[in-house]
């Protein structure tokens, strides 16, 4: 107390100061220097419109909530990606599969040399264990992902050397190789290091994630270094597998960040200031073309021209929900007064500034569709789909009793054609032009996009909605056609992503006719146009015009993005489990 | 000692009572978060919720929240008294604990700055605009900052963003730190988390400064006609004096009382601001939870902020006869 009292109390403080900056200083020298901008790679993570990352620290895909586009996904990788822009099938871990006669066996052929980032092989035993997971998971516990759709579509599993195994089918399905071994979009499985989860009790509690330990523990050529809420990091493995077994160069971005942005604005910041290197799909062309005015460095999939960006499998719909009690949707006739009310031409002009295309029909526009498109053209024209005739919608809604009401809309018994229209944020510039369109045809639409629209239209809790195709076909009808089928028409009350919840018993025996033939069988196109007759027949729902992922892409620190002119795969880092991130990030080339 | 333990008592009232209605109202949503995230995850691996009936009574049962909404209570109280907040459903496997702790300092540390900063200036400009008297340049720059104070903090803060960040580049746009910057106990760290606070703390500081300025003007007018700042003037005291010890003083119990509830509502962000500017705080965490209906982080948020209000209230009453010494005796009561 003497010695305080004989000095003064500035001294202490500026004792104090310098020993806090000494500690700094040293704290400073004693990290390592991170990679270069120029060999990092940043992109916007999935964050469902929140300002953080949806589950940075949940590394196990099969768990509640898990979503592995934040970063996770370049840990991982897939037996097979598929480039569905040019119906490329492209193996990785795996070199082949086949298939036996009946469909109801497949044989995978692992690739030799793949090493997990431990050091352990990668075999079939880690398939098998993975799949072998699932089917009991989805027969007892049932809290993995995944895990009753393994568990309804394989009987067995048998490892017949380090490098085979075969995958007997509880019935013949030829697109078995597409719904579970090859990653696109959000389809297909993520395969586990057995010797790891075999030890593990509860596997759905189970994050897989300890940096300190290695984990989540991948063969991919990057591994996490840092998580949180707000930005996952992923550093460059020298070790990488696919160097040793000659099966691709080690690749030249040594870092990947992947951040949360919560909306378009934030995107467009951070792209504009060069923070990012692509931002997350955004809302509107005009929005892009803005974007790419402000940054000369910036692109798109479709260069700095429209549409500003790469087709994608949700072609977007008006629905009706056919299971909505007392809706005036349940008349064809209404329903056909609809489609004959929507201008999808002034809809591309004023929504798109002209950069879309219009659709008839539920599928999206790729090459391998066509097929199926160009067999429908006639009963697109036989049922009036691409008519925009306010008479004629007027005409049908009389004969379904319906006269104009003192506000000029169309009612029967006191009651208007119509109802709050529900969609998402990101559809409401089309939206906005469709309750437009309807109200002048004198339907009751109300433009209604609130944070719990995607819930309500998806419990069933709305008579019409627009929304895309999630899951649709991109390279077989299948995927689209199943959408309408009676198995998964959910009933009011349960979530789906399949929401017309229409069904229909023939169009039942058509699909599990096509079903049973392979992808490109010359059978499936008459097919496909028998159940399309019934389709179009019911006014299932109106199609509007086809989906784009709008991104855009930074060339200041990075080139060889995909384009029109070399489309070797969708130039999406964080679209789902695709192998498409890693495909990237494996052949993006550095400016300096 | 008994008047320490009324007031303990009755801020353990408040605080229950508030936990209670914190914990009704986000479940009177029709929403049930957990299907809904089981169907996202399952709708985007091909749109097929083939199980997802199973999985989502599954999880309601580890979430607790296939219970009776009554034992869903009183399972909260009993976590909440052992300061146990759960596991989040939007974070899962995550604790709530670990993401508020993770997120609070960022908001201490931004909101706290510029409350003391916007106090200290607003409170000296609004003391010195009265004592300087009519026609001095600070006169002007208390209607300035009033103008600003009527504009909401969000709005100051997306025109900073727009000239400081977009137009002229001095400041990151948002974020906490620089993307795949690795903070550690470091002079580049501070620098950089500083500049990053920098827009979000002057948008804060910008809209609040003028209210600080205009209630503590108010309270120097009713000062300044004052018996003792006469006396004091006829004793011949220096004007910093009479300034600081018997105007600034007297003035400023009504500013601190106001600056106490304000740096009580520090911990839950100023949602607002953070989501604007991205800024990884409880403000954020609170936000993202209400999108996602996680009913145990909203508890979790909340709860921190009803405990750290129901500890300044009772602190504050503590202490303020302290700082007037008229409560203490009573002599203002007469």
């Amino acid at each position: 107390m003497k010695a305080y009292q004989g000095k003064p109390p500035a001294v202490y403080v500026l004792a104090l100061l310098a020993i806090f900056t000494a500690c700094l200083t040293a704290e400073a020298a004693a990290q390592a220097a991170p990679p270069p901008r120029e060999r990092t790679l940043v992109f916007v993570g999935r964050s469902d419109g929140s300002p953080t990352l949806s589950a940075p620290n949940n590394a196990n895909w099969y768990g509640f909530g898990a979503d592995i586009r934040n970063g996770f996904q370049f840990v991982y990788e897939p037996l097979f990606t598929l480039n569905h822009l040019t119906g490329e099938h492209i193996p990785w871990l795996a070199e082949r599969y086949k298939y036996n006669d009946d469909f109801t066996s497949v044989q995978v052929f692992i690739r030799k040399g793949v090493k997990w980032s431990d050091g352990a092989d990668f075999d079939a035993e880690d398939v098998a264990f993975t799949l072998n997971m699932l089917m009991e998971n989805g027969r007892t516990r049932r809290d993995l992902a995944k895990s009753v759709e393994t568990a309804a579509l394989i009987k067995l599993v048998t490892v017949e050397d380090k490098l085979t195994l075969r995958i007997d089918l509880n019935a013949p399905d030829p697109r078995y190789i597409y719904r579970q071994l090859t990653n696109y979009f959000g389809l297909g499985l993520q395969w586990v290091p057995r010797h790891i989860w075999k030890d593990v009790a509860d596997k759905a509690g189970f994050t897989f994630l300890d940096i300190e330990k290695g984990w989540p523990v991948g063969t991919g050529a990057w591994k996490v270094v840092k998580t949180s809420p707000t930005e996952m990091i992923l550093d460059r493995r020298n070790d990488w597998w696919g160097v040793a077994a000659g099966f691709r160069p080690l690749p030249a971005v040594e870092r990947i960040v992947a951040i949360a942005a919560p909306d378009d604005e934030r995107n467009a910041q951070l792209i504009i200031n060069n923070q990012i290197d692509q931002t997350q799909t955004l809302a509107t062309p005009s929005l892009v073309k803005s974007i790419l005015d402000r940054n000369p460095k910036l692109t798109t999939f479709s260069g700095r021209k429209p549409p500003y960006g790469y087709l994608d499998y949700s072609s977007h719909s008006l629905y009706f929900n056919h299971m909505a009690e007392g809706s005036p949707f349940q008349d064809v006739r209404v329903r056909r007064a609809v489609v004959h009310a929507i201008n999808r031409k002034q809809l591309i002009e004023f929504a798109w500034d002209g950069a879309n295309t219009p659709n008839y029909t539920p599928l999206p526009a790729f090459e391998k569709l066509q097929p199926y498109v160009d067999g429908t053209t006639d009963l697109v024209k036989k049922y009036g789909v691409d008519v925009f005739d306010l008479a004629l919608s007027a005409k049908l809604m009389t004969e379904a009793g319906y006269k104009k009401d003192s506000e000029g809309l169309w009612a029967k018994d006191g009651k208007r054609a119509g109802g709050p229209l529900e969609m998402q944020p990101q559809y409401a510039g089309v939206g906005q032009v469709i309750a437009q369109q309807l109200k002048r045809a004198g339907f009751d639409a109300r433009f209604t996009s609130t944070p719990d629209s995607f819930r309500k239209f998806r419990v069933g809790q709305s008579v019409w909605h627009i929304f895309g195709h999630n899951g649709g076909g991109v390279f077989d009808t299948n995927d689209t056609l199943r959408m309408y089928t009676t198995k998964n028409k959910a009933p009011i009350g349960t979530m789906s992503f399949f929401v017309s919840r229409w069904s229909n018993p023939e169009f039942d025996t058509i699909f599990e006719k096509m079903e049973r033939l392979p992808i490109g069988d010359p059978a499936l196109v008459p097919l496909y146009k028998g159940a399309m007759d019934i389709w179009y027949r019911e006014a299932v729902e109106v199609p509007l015009e086809q989906a784009y992922h709008l991104q855009a892409l930074n060339e200041t620190y990075w080139t060889n993005w995909p384009s029109e002119q070399n489309p070797y795969a969708p130039a999406c880092l964080n679209c789902f489990v695709s192998g498409w991130g890693a495909l990237l990030a494996h052949s993006l080339k550095p400016v300096k | 000692m008994v008047r320490i333990f009324k007031r303990l008592c009755l801020m353990i009232v408040v605080v229950w009572l508030a936990a209670t209605v914190n914990f009704i109202l986000p479940h009177l949503t029709e929403r049930n978060p957990i299907e809904e995230r089981l169907a996202q995850a399952m709708g985007e691996g091909g749109g097929s919720t083939a199980g997802m009936e199973e999985m989502v009574k599954q999880y309601r049962q580890k979430f607790g929240v296939d219970q009776p909404l009554w034992r869903q209570y009183l399972t909260m109280l009993s976590d909440s008294a052992r300061l146990d907040l759960g596991v989040s459903i939007s974070h899962y496997p995550d604790r709530v604990a670990s993401h508020v702790l993770q997120a609070l300092p960022w908001s201490i540390g931004l909101l706290g700055t510029a409350t003391l900063i916007s106090f200290a200036i607003g409170t000296t400009l609004g003391a010195l605009t009265v004592w300087l008297r009519a026609g001095h340049w600070l006169g002007r720059v208390v209607p300035l900052l009033m103008i600003l104070s009527a504009i909401p903090f969000y709005m100051v803060g997306l025109i900073l963003i727009y000239v400081f960040a977009l137009i002229l580049q001095w400041f990151p746009s948002g974020g906490g730190m620089g993307v795949g910057f690795v903070a550690g106990l470091n002079w580049p760290s501070a620098v950089e988390i500083g500049r990053h606070a920098f827009l979000p703390a002057m948008s804060i500081v910008l809209a609040a400064t003028g209210i600080w300025a205009l209630s503590m003007r108010g309270m120097m007018v009713t000062v300044q006609g004052e018996d003792y700042m006469n006396f004091g003037r006829a004793r011949g005291l220096k004007d910093g004096r009479l300034f600081w010890r018997y105007a600034v003083r007297n003035g400023i119990t009504p500013q601190v009382t106001t600056l106490v509830l304000s740096l009580s509502h520090v911990v839950t962000g100023a949602v607002l601001v953070e989501r604007v500017f991205s800024y990884p705080g409880v403000g954020t965490l609170l936000y993202n939870s209400v999108l996602l209906v996680d009913y145990f982080m909203i508890f979790g948020c909340v709860l921190v902020l009803i405990i750290t209000l129901g500890i300044s209230l009772m602190l504050l009453d503590l202490l303020y006869p302290l700082l007037d010494p008229r409560i203490r005796t009573g002599a203002g009561d007469a």
